[in-house]
């Protein structure tokens, strides 16, 4: 075979490699973004099912004023952090980490608001409230679930930038690595509630 | 309750432990009616497993029954996000699947509720079916082990809800895939038949064939009215040049519309496999 005939073999190959790799690591992107944008749909989620929990424990214990207003403004405080910058949550650090420990601040309310419910016969046999404690567990295994499969599909994005081809075109396009925080085990311990 | 102090540790750790897997060691896909906890006799199994393939047939979701004998370490929420994912259950576009586990030693219910799934049965009425269908007539703290009349009673609410969803859509129950298709495949028979007689006949044959399909199968809108009908004129053609050339007279006559032309539904329980559908974590458990 002609010498030039291989090198344009050779370039084939090169080009069809490159736009394998470029596509690989675009859709790994994607996959990051719209992990985290799932993340803020459960956050959502959870965000809308609150004031109806609250509504039905107030239902049966008006006067218990302090949980209402603490679960109500760690409620704001999620919102607050998610409402900074909602796109760049995917590649900042520092913004998962604020929304990470606004969440915990928000699901140990959420879990005080239940203990302070179970004081209340009549509110704890509710159909209601069973359905929306159901509800709400839910959906903090969907929040869960969601940050998982975000971290995961971020660690896979970072893989495909660092790895060889990878790491050409990357450099080549801009594509940098995403951070993601991960809290070090034993600092996420949540009050415990006796029963 | 207790059971939302576990999930509210739970969602913190699965934020954060993201490769752990607990070392779990999923139990394999028997058929839909997963029985390792023993807890069924083969009658009460095969009934179930007759309802589950029917709920199937009929709309596509693939709702499958796993008893254990423990969890084996692991949280119930993870464990069943663990089989559900591996199992693949549901139909991959549509993430129609549904895992009820019920694990022995701890004695605890837990309904994974696919994707697609989650508007016919939110968290809410999950943790009712576990509440009054399941606990209701097996409630081993309670004395009571029915474990074949809960599980009935929650298919037969779970099936309803679906079938209502999927009723709502537009689908009609009882058409499934394999139907269409052979409806589609008589269709173009009897263009062709038509076609015999001239091509352009079989291709108007197969338009108005279309026409209908696109009208009582699909959504009626002029788009999709329009490319089936288009579809139809050119498959009559196709279909009638076959006719015309292939050999003698009627080729195949034998079109009774009855029963003969569907596909005969999957034999129950065996080659049971996931169709690809995704969970997200909703749900309920106790």
């Amino acid at each position: 075979m002609k010498g030039i005939h291989i090198f344009w073999v050779v370039i084939v190959l090169l080009a069809l490699m490159t736009w394998g790799t470029n596509n690989g690591i675009v859709t790994k992107d994607e996959s990051v973004k719209s992990e985290w944008s799932e993340v803020q749909n459960q956050l959502k989620r959870r965000s809308d099912l609150i004031p109806n929990l609250v509504n039905t424990v107030k239902g049966y214990a008006a006067h218990e004023e302090s949980i209402f207003i603490e679960v109500t403004e760690a409620r704001a405080k999620v919102a607050q952090v998610v409402a900074t910058d909602p796109a760049k949550l995917g590649s900042d650090k520092v913004l998962q980490e604020q929304l990470l420990k606004a969440q915990q601040g928000l699901s140990s309310s959420l879990g005080r608001l239940i203990a302070v419910a179970e004081n209340y016969p009549q509110l704890k046999a509710s159909d209601n409230f069973a359905k929306l404690q159901d509800e709400l567990a839910g959906t903090e295994n969907r929040i869960g679930v969601a940050r998982g499969r975000a971290i995961k599909a971020t660690r896979a994005y970072n893989t495909s930038i660092r790895a060889f081809p990878g790491v050409v075109i990357a450099s080549m396009r801009g594509f940098t690595a995403r951070e993601y925080y991960e809290a070090p085990e034993g600092t996420d311990t949540l009050p415990k509630v006796e029963f | 309750m207790v059971s939302y102090m576990r999930v509210l540790i739970l969602a913190v750790i699965l934020s954060l432990v993201t490769s752990k897997s607990f070392a779990i060691e999923v139990p394999a896909l028997m058929g839909r009616v997963n029985d390792y906890a023993k807890l069924l006799t083969e009658a009460e199994r095969q009934s179930l497993e007759e309802r589950l393939t029917k709920l199937e047939t009929e709309t596509g979701a693939q709702v499958a029954i796993l008893t254990v004998p423990n969890l084996q370490q692991a949280p119930i929420d993870v464990f069943s996000l663990t089989v559900a994912e591996k199992w693949k259950l549901g139909q991959k576009e549509k993430d129609n699947g549904i895992l009820i586990l019920y694990t022995k030693k701890e004695d605890r219910y837990r309904i994974e509720v696919g994707y697609g799934l989650e508007g016919a049965i939110p968290d809410g009425k999950a943790g009712e079916i576990i509440r009054e269908q399941l606990r209701g007539k097996a409630n081993p703290k309670k004395g009571t082990h029915d474990f074949a009349g809960a599980f009935t009673d929650s298919v037969v609410e779970i099936s309803s809800l679906i079938v209502s969803e999927h009723e709502a859509d537009g689908n009609k129950s009882g058409i499934d895939s394999e139907a269409l298709a052979g409806l589609f495949i008589l269709a173009c028979i009897i263009a062709g038949l038509f076609g015999i007689f001239h091509l352009l006949l079989g291709g108007c044959v197969g338009a108005v064939e279309g026409l209908a399909f696109g009208f009582f199968f699909f959504d009626a809108t002029i788009f999709t009215l329009f490319v089936c009908t288009t579809l139809g004129f050119i498959i009559g053609i196709l279909v009638s040049s076959l006719f015309a050339n292939g050999g003698g007279g009627g080729g195949r006559s034998g079109s009774d519309a009855g029963g003969g032309w569907f596909f005969s539904g999957s034999s129950s329980g065996d080659g049971f496999s996931g169709g690809g559908g995704s969970f997200g974590g909703g749900g309920a458990g106790d």
